[in-house]
């Protein structure tokens, strides 16, 4: 009898530990996605595709992209929509510039990081602030910030900025080599991205804060009984969210080796694109950061492919289409899957 | 052109006519959207305006904005880029299918100097859609030699961060390329930046460099073009346009249409229209007028003539006159900082 229970146990184990691994496959979905995609254009672009320079091109080509998808990651785990990302990294950006270059000239470029982040930050807290406190629909505060700070960027200047300090400039354009391990320099922003990922990743998996924002995300009304200041979470996540932005557009102004007026505005759809792809709930209360930076990592590999190969650019962009409404369906197939793994465990 | 040759353009009006008392001059900016340019144009018609200068976002989407003024006897001029309307008033401007034709020309002057009989050429282009974009292009690609071979035709909204990606990819996929055309100055400057990525950025002297012209000059890339990066760029009078567009309105306001140019004229700046010399932030944008002599035409696009065309000359920016003070980009540099 003890013999048979014993049995019964470990299929009941072994059953529990597929399901668990199946759900592991589900939540993480876009790297396998992604590999898939990268395998694909090697065997069409066979010499060119896997060359350490291009692997390395697509990492350095995330990194502005990255940083603002995380921006907007974090706001849709809290259960927010940030429609400001793009122009925050543009109107934060631009601000600097000018702080550097004719405001404050001379200033050393670390001062310029900390006003960018300051602004974007201060964005973020008047957009955290109205939705928190005054009840504001996520959606319109941020479209009415995104509009303001659009138009902000030509205000401030409609042109281009450069002559920024080399150390300003340092973490989006600059390069590391990495003793005889690479064989050659590799741009700071691929580490600074990946670092950021894990960073955010670590916040909201292992602190306190981070486990109120998933709750928060989750379900307010329960998070809020179950003690969790609701506002302050979600003032603090829009202030994060408005320096990751302002970080995605140093990245950006290093790339560009300036800081241009259209800068970051046409971020905001790739952004939300990557953060959906890479798993993140758009209700909230789901998704792992480090996924969004696979749907980032995914836009980049298929935009390089697609020019790559010579496919009309027309076709490019439906292609964009194509793929974040497969992501939306596959999500949603998904979704009901893993609510009977659940069930079953 | 990117935001400063917008800018450029739409502020001209206003440095021209700062001292004058009787003028109100109202900017619309479209936003690279057709619709709303209409609306908002049809708004001010309603409001009541004097004339429109009018330069349209996309040539068809345009002609309903000329359909409503002519109906309030509102007179529409274009500048810059046409409208495909039987009633626009006159048109001044160099013409998008003729810039190409230019950068074609130039180009292949390039390459017989070098002796290459099948360059390979990356095009990148500004948003497609735009009537503007297409014939940017195809007055490039329709004028080239056979032997020139399009590797790669690339897309972006017209931003150097846009571009500079898409290009850098172009890049990694025709290392042996030989020239990179590009429709607008944000894409050349996306060009650039993609070169630098690659290891590809060099000057003209050197062996290795990598040819890069365009259409339209700028503050940033003429800098460039003077240091020896960007070959050429095709330069338009832009800050030129308003002013001309104006002097041509007041004459139609005063005198009627026989007070305008007639297909078959040379308009010489300073005879038959004279934009006067003034003072702007201590320079003087209007010192050289590069946009004449100028012959009128007509304007002739989809097999189809449309209105006099007063076709305003280019000036090609080389590394020798990249600094010149009458070029937009310079004008708007010294004026705007």
């Amino acid at each position: 009898m003890s013999t048979l229970s014993d049995l019964n146990s470990v299929v009941s184990d072994l059953q529990g530990d597929r399901t668990r691994m199946m759900l592991l496959v589900l939540d993480n979905l876009i790297w396998p996605i992604l590999l898939i995609a990268f395998v694909f254009f090697s065997l069409l672009l066979p010499q060119i595709f896997t060359q350490y320079q291009n692997v390395e091109f697509l990492l350095y080509t995330s990194a502005g992209l990255g940083a603002i998808a995380l921006a907007e990651g974090i706001c849709l785990i809290s259960g927010n929509f940030d429609l400001s990302v793009g122009s925050v990294a543009g109107f934060s950006s631009m601000f600097a510039a000018l702080f550097l270059t004719e405001w404050f000239p001379g200033t050393p470029g670390i001062v310029g990081v900390l006003v960018l982040l300051a602004v974007g930050g201060g964005i973020g807290f008047l957009n955290g602030f109205f939705i928190a406190e005054f009840d504001v629909n996520p959606f319109l505060q941020t479209l009415s910030t995104f509009i303001i700070f659009e138009g902000g960027i030509l205000v401030l200047s409609s042109r281009s900025v450069y002559g920024l300090p080399e150390s300003y400039l340092w973490l989006g354009g600059g390069d590391v080599s990495i003793g005889g391990l690479l064989p050659q320099s590799v741009p700071v922003a691929v580490f600074f991205m990946l670092g950021l990922f894990v960073a955010v990743w670590f916040m909201l998996t292992k602190t306190r804060f981070g486990r109120s924002v998933y709750a928060v995300g989750g379900d307010e009304e329960s998070a809020a009984e179950a003690g969790i200041d609701t506002s302050r979470v979600v003032i603090v996540v829009f202030v994060l969210s408005g320096m990751l932005s302002a970080t995605g557009g140093l990245l950006l102004t290093g790339f560009n080796n300036g800081a241009t007026p259209t800068l970051g505005t046409s971020q905001l759809f790739p952004a939300f694109t990557a953060a959906v792809i890479g798993g993140i709930s758009l209700f909230g209360g789901r998704g792992n950061v480090l996924n969004a930076l696979g749907g980032v990592l995914l836009l980049s590999t298929i935009a390089a492919g697609l020019v790559m190969l010579n496919i009309d650019p027309q076709i490019v962009q439906a292609i964009n289409g194509i793929v974040l409404f497969s992501a939306i369906l596959m999500y949603t197939s998904v979704q009901r899957v893993r609510e009977r793994l659940l069930a079953d465990l | 052109m990117g935001q400063a040759g917008l800018f450029v353009q739409g502020q001209a009006a206003k440095w021209y006519t700062q001292d004058m008392d009787n003028i109100e001059v109202n900017i619309l900016d479209a936003q690279f959207d057709a619709s709303k340019q209409t609306q908002d144009a049809i708004n001010a018609i309603n409001q009541g305006v004097d004339g429109i200068l009018l330069n349209p976002f996309d040539a068809r989407a345009s002609a309903q904005i000329v359909e409503a003024a002519t109906a309030e006897n509102v007179p529409v001029m274009n500048f810059d880029t046409a409208t495909f309307s039987e009633d626009i008033l006159i048109g001044a401007l160099f013409g998008q299918y003729a810039g190409g034709q230019v950068a074609a020309e130039r180009f292949t002057r390039m390459i017989e100097q070098q002796g290459l009989e099948n360059p390979k050429v990356i095009t990148s282009v500004f948003n497609f859609e735009s009537t503007t974009s297409q014939k940017r292009l195809y007055g490039f690609t329709e004028n080239v030699p056979d032997g020139v071979e399009i590797v790669n035709r690339i897309e972006s909204d017209g931003t150097p961060e846009d571009s500079a990606p898409d290009t850098q990819s172009a890049l990694q996929a025709n290392p042996d390329v030989d020239a990179i055309y590009s429709n607008n100055v944000g894409s050349g400057m996306g060009a650039l930046t993609a070169l630098q990525q690659m290891d590809m950025y060099y000057e003209k002297s050197n062996e290795k460099h990598v040819m890069a012209f365009g259409i339209d000059g700028g503050p940033e890339l003429n800098q460039r073009i003077g240091a020896g990066y960007y070959d050429f760029a095709v330069d338009q009078p832009l800050h030129m346009y308003a002013p001309l567009t104006l002097e041509l309105m007041w004459k139609y306001l005063d005198s009627g249409e026989s007070a305008l140019p007639q297909v078959g004229d040379t308009v010489t700046p300073g005879e038959d229209i004279n934009i006067e010399n003034k003072t702007v932030s201590g320079i003087q944008p209007w010192a050289k007028q590069f946009w004449g002599p100028a012959e009128m035409t007509e304007y002739e696009a989809d097999d189809q003539t449309w209105w006099p065309w007063l076709k305003c000359n280019d000036q090609v920016i080389t590394q020798d006159n990249a600094d010149a003070p009458f070029l937009y980009g310079n004008v708007f540099r010294r004026i705007e900082g």
